[in-house]
């Protein structure tokens, strides 16, 4: 009788595509990572080496001098702090009259809000580039604060509401008769419980904003209000890709992310709500 | 402290009506209980009373002043809700303190007025734990903390003692009892327990699907039942009853069985009637007490609790429920004689359910 086939157990399984995840996930950046600690020549040479033979921080010390990427980043820095405040914020004020609420068809609410997230983002430059140029804010950075507050919102409301609805009602009809207005009640018990949720979708919108380049380039090209995604296109010369520096402004670019992420992330921690009422 | 007058309050939610037109009027200082059945519309009282539910039609008034309109900050109230409601991101401090905080309270203040609280409810060592760190005793006693600390007109309950355990059920009782007499504030409490009901009220509000069907002491609810709903609802455990046909000249009423029993006020001739009887009206022998009617019965199930024992007996056809004494020596299935108290039987409309008149 011929062998019974066998599957690999659901931890081996786990472990495979975690492994699938992780290389997918890191292999692009750690390639960015020794693109940019190679010299140009070492990069262009064949066969193709994985580990610089040389390691330099040349290509670091290029990033600073050739651009001014202390501007963009700033630019970037302002823009996504402020675009993230702004979306989340509203988010919050959506999600919870969403889940709170008396309001006819939330259901409906929430899908047409889902469905401008589904907006190709291409379909909505001319548009937007009409209307800022119309309110003189090109190059400014509202231009970009807006778009990325907006752009985000839905994801950031979703995530919210999945937060929100978790919260026992009774809380915040003890702290409105503690003496807070709803809104108080939001602020003081609902946002604190939801910690988690604000982070998570703070972190989302900070991402998006950081990361986006299309809107940027449209909206703020000029060296002056550049972000970074769109300031690192100016190292490349007319005929010249210099991918070593490219990759170690790159790099410079995902620090705050990471910084970030590193610092919120024990924020990010569920079970804050556990123990306030019966369970 | 305040007086409490509920005028002709409606409650509609979408097409339904949960509570039809309801008239309640308290004093200053009076512990109410709002008893009922699940859905009979007692919690939404209560929460029409703190703000937390809108008032269709009607008015609450709180010591003078009609606060339908008013959010529940502004109606100086205090509530203690089913589950606790405490804040876990918080501190047992920070809880009870969060009220007079928002009030723009002084530290000082809110550490004297905490520290006092917390005496009174023995949770001093408490106050630096978060609720998730308390056992439902504690949390319970914390929620109360947290009223206590406003010194608001009038303290709401709902339902407060439902998550606890019986015996941690039977101490914070107690213990709300003894908080009303230190404090003396107006009390609206909700429960379904109508153990509960006698044992704190000064007043008890029966209702039923968003009627109220009496509204007076224990003594009198338990005693003069206005209603079979009332009488069935309330006492534990509840009163039973018999279909009785009154006699020609309607001074008597008599049971399927034959068993005919003086009737105290004129009946209409040949009509049914409910008869109701408390437990300790239906007692084991003959001439148990004066004016007693004696019958046979049969013992169908025996209960017994210590210090006496629950007897569901069948006589003639109907199902009555008496209190034996421990040791009666009497098993399911026995034929008993047993002394029905005449005197003490309550009479109900079978079609309106109301109580007639003594």
């Amino acid at each position: 009788m011929a062998a019974m086939m066998k599957f690999p157990s659901s931890r081996k399984m786990t472990l495979i595509a975690g492994a699938i995840v992780a290389i997918n996930g890191f292999f692009p950046a750690l390639w960015i990572l020794f693109t940019s600690l190679k010299t140009e020549s070492e990069l262009m040479r064949l066969p193709i080496t994985i580990w610089p033979a040389a390691p330099t921080l040349g290509n670091y010390a290029r990033v600073f001098t050739d651009q001014p990427i202390f501007l963009f980043m700033w630019n970037s820095f302002v823009v996504a702090v402020l675009s993230t405040i702004l979306c989340v914020t509203v988010s919050a004020l959506a999600a919870y009259a969403l889940v709170r609420l008396r309001i006819p068809a939330p259901n409906v609410i929430l899908s047409v809000l889902l469905a401008v997230a589904m907006f190709p983002l291409i379909s909505l430059m001319v548009p937007l580039f009409s209307v800022m140029r119309d309110l003189s804010l090109l190059n400014t950075w509202w231009a970009l604060i807006f778009p990325y507050a907006v752009l985000s919102m839905p994801v950031c409301t979703l995530v919210l509401i999945s937060f929100f609805q978790d919260i026992p009602r009774d809380l915040e009809n003890a702290a409105m008769i503690d003496g807070c207005s709803r809104l108080g009640a939001l602020w003081h018990v609902v946002i604190p419980l939801t910690a988690p949720g604000v982070f998570t979708a703070g972190i989302l919108a900070f991402v998006n904003a950081w990361d986006e380049f299309l809107l940027a380039l449209t909206l703020a090209p000029r060296v002056a209000s550049r972000t970074l995604p769109v300031g690192i296109t100016l190292y490349q010369g007319e005929f010249s890709f210099p991918w070593p520096i490219i990759s170690a402004a790159l790099i410079i670019a995902i620090v705050p992310i990471c910084i970030i992420i590193a610092i919120f992330q024990e924020r990010v921690v569920g079970g804050l709500t556990s123990g306030g009422v019966k369970g | 402290m305040a007086a409490v007058t509920i005028r002709k309050v409606r409650k509609v939610f979408g097409k339904v009506e949960v509570i039809h037109g309801v008239d309640l009027t308290f004093g200053d200082g009076e512990f109410v209980v709002l008893v009922g059945p699940s859905g009979c519309g007692k919690s939404t009282l209560l929460r029409m009373i703190a703000g937390l539910e809108s008032v269709t039609d009607g008015e609450i008034d709180i010591g003078g002043v009609v606060v339908n309109d008013l959010a529940p900050r502004d109606r100086d109230i205090a509530m203690v809700f089913q589950d606790y409601a405490l804040y876990p991101h918080k501190s047992v401090y920070d809880n009870m303190g969060f009220g007079l905080k928002m009030r723009g309270a002084s530290a000082a203040e809110i550490e004297e007025r905490v520290k006092e609280a917390s005496e009174v409810l023995q949770i001093g060592h408490l106050l630096d734990r978060r609720p998730g760190q308390l056992s439902g005793g504690q949390r319970q006693r914390v929620a109360m903390g947290r009223a206590i600390v406003r010194r608001p007109k009038v303290f709401l309950f709902d339902e407060p003692l439902s998550n606890l355990d019986a015996q941690l059920r039977a101490e914070v009782r107690i213990e709300i009892k003894k908080l009303h007499q230190r404090f003396g504030t107006s009390i609206v409490y909700v429960t379904h327990d109508q153990v509960e009901a006698m044992t704190l009220a000064d007043r008890i509000a029966v209702l039923r699907g968003g009627h109220l069907e009496q509204f007076a002491t224990p003594d009198e609810i338990y005693n003069k039942p206005a209603s079979k709903f009332v009488a069935g609802f309330m006492g534990s455990p509840p009163m039973s009853f018999a279909r009785l046909t009154a006699s020609g000249d309607g001074k008597t009423l008599s049971m399927p069985s034959g068993v005919v029993l003086p009737a105290r006020a004129g009946l209409s001739a040949g009509r049914a009637y409910d008869a109701g009887f408390r437990p300790e009206h239906v007692k084991l022998g003959a001439d148990a007490f004066a004016g007693a009617v004696n019958t046979r019965a049969r013992v169908e199930i025996l209960e017994p609790l210590g210090a006496e024992t629950l007897a569901l007996l069948s006589i003639g056809g109907a199902l009555l429920t008496g209190r034996f004494p421990p040791q009666a020596g009497v098993r399911s299935g026995d034929e008993v004689t047993v002394s029905l108290g005449a005197a003490e039987m309550h009479l109900f409309d079978t079609e309106t359910g109301r109580a007639l008149a003594a």
